[in-house]
């Protein structure tokens, strides 16, 4: 392999399958809250508050994030050569995103059990 | 009809440049072939590849009016003036229009070329059916000129590690190739970030061979291969 530790068949899937899956639950929060005519904060916490929205919502967010993360590799791979400066952007990258998805799933459970 | 042809002789130039030249006598149905070779007979000094003159040998590759093409079956009739010739991107060039293309050609055996058959070879030829054949169709009439690989953005920024999409398409040719037995070892060695998955479907291979075919659907059949063996 001409890049340890990185895979090829295997992201490529998780990018299709996170990707139809983020459509899928874009398209399903669309006709959700298309029922209401304002969408606000207690509405959020009611439509959250379903075990079956907050479950998706969770994967939602992994689903995101995993997404974003095989585009900005590939983005990295593509352009970015210094194999030191390669790896500070996947350290820096994956931190940020993997930050990002503790901190939703952390408000989405604290809204959960409120 | 004017032209601007990049020049570089590595012994006498420091840089790469311009050249202007000037051809008064275009006939209907001339290629751009035909306009270099007269060219030629003016500055011998200019240096490009070509040898069947029929888009069949794949020789005379290069960027016509910054889309990679062979001169021999590019008409003249088709290109703006003053029409600009460069050699094909990102290969060394040796001189002028000549360029290396040892990397083109080391990717292409990367990808094992040949039908690798393990069981022993029978005493008469290898058969298929005619419809196992036709999987074949789109795949091996590949001239190996270079247009596609060297159009392509990926081949530009990892040209060391991304196969590009004639090696790839020769790795499909034998990929759907049901004499050949080491279809799982093919794809094994494709299962890596760089050189199969570097491809975006950017599709400028697809727009620039000369031949028509379509690397890019060659890709992803591959893929879906890939896919259905891993499942």
């Amino acid at each position: 392999m001409s890049a340890p530790g990185l895979q090829g068949l295997r992201p490529w899937i998780v990018q299709r399958i996170s990707a139809a899956f983020i459509a899928v639950f874009i398209l399903y929060f669309t006709i959700c809250i298309a029922q209401f005519e304002v969408f606000d904060f207690d509405h959020w916490q009611q439509w959250l508050a379903l075990p079956f929205n907050n479950m998706a919502m969770a994967l939602f967010i992994v689903a995101v994030l995993w997404h974003a993360w095989i585009g900005v590799r590939d983005v990295i791979l593509d352009y970015v050569h210094p194999v030191v400066l390669r790896m500070f952007l996947f350290t820096l990258v994956m931190s940020v995103l993997v930050g990002s998805g503790l901190w939703g799933l952390r408000a989405l459970f604290n809204l959960h059990v409120a | 009809m004017r032209f601007k042809i990049y020049r570089y002789n590595p012994e006498t130039d420091k840089e790469p440049w311009m050249q202007e030249y000037r051809l008064d006598d275009i006939r209907p149905g001339m290629m751009l072939l035909d306009a270099l070779l007269a060219i030629k007979e003016k500055d011998p000094t200019l240096g490009f590849r070509r040898s069947c003159k029929e888009g069949v040998c794949g020789s005379d590759g290069m960027n016509i009016n910054g889309t990679n093409g062979l001169a021999c079956i590019t008409l003249l009739s088709d290109l703006k003036e003053p029409v600009e010739i460069r050699p094909l991107p990102r290969l060394p060039v040796i001189r002028d229009l000549i360029v290396d293309m040892e990397p083109f050609y080391k990717q292409y055996r990367d990808v094992k070329p040949y039908l690798t058959v393990k069981d022993p070879l029978p005493e008469v030829e290898l058969k298929q059916s005619p419809d196992d054949r036709d999987k074949l169709d789109g795949l091996y009439e590949c001239i190996l000129c270079g247009c596609c690989t060297t159009s392509c953005p990926s081949f530009w920024w990892n040209p060391d590690k991304f196969l590009g999409p004639a090696a790839l398409l020769q790795a499909a040719r034998f990929i759907m190739d049901t004499r050949d037995q080491a279809t799982g070892e093919r794809l094994d060695a494709l299962d890596d970030p760089f050189k199969l998955f570097r491809c975006h479907t950017i599709m400028n291979c697809v727009q620039v061979c000369p031949k028509g075919l379509n690397p890019t659907r060659a890709i992803g059949e591959i893929k879906k291969i890939m896919v259905k063996k891993s499942l």
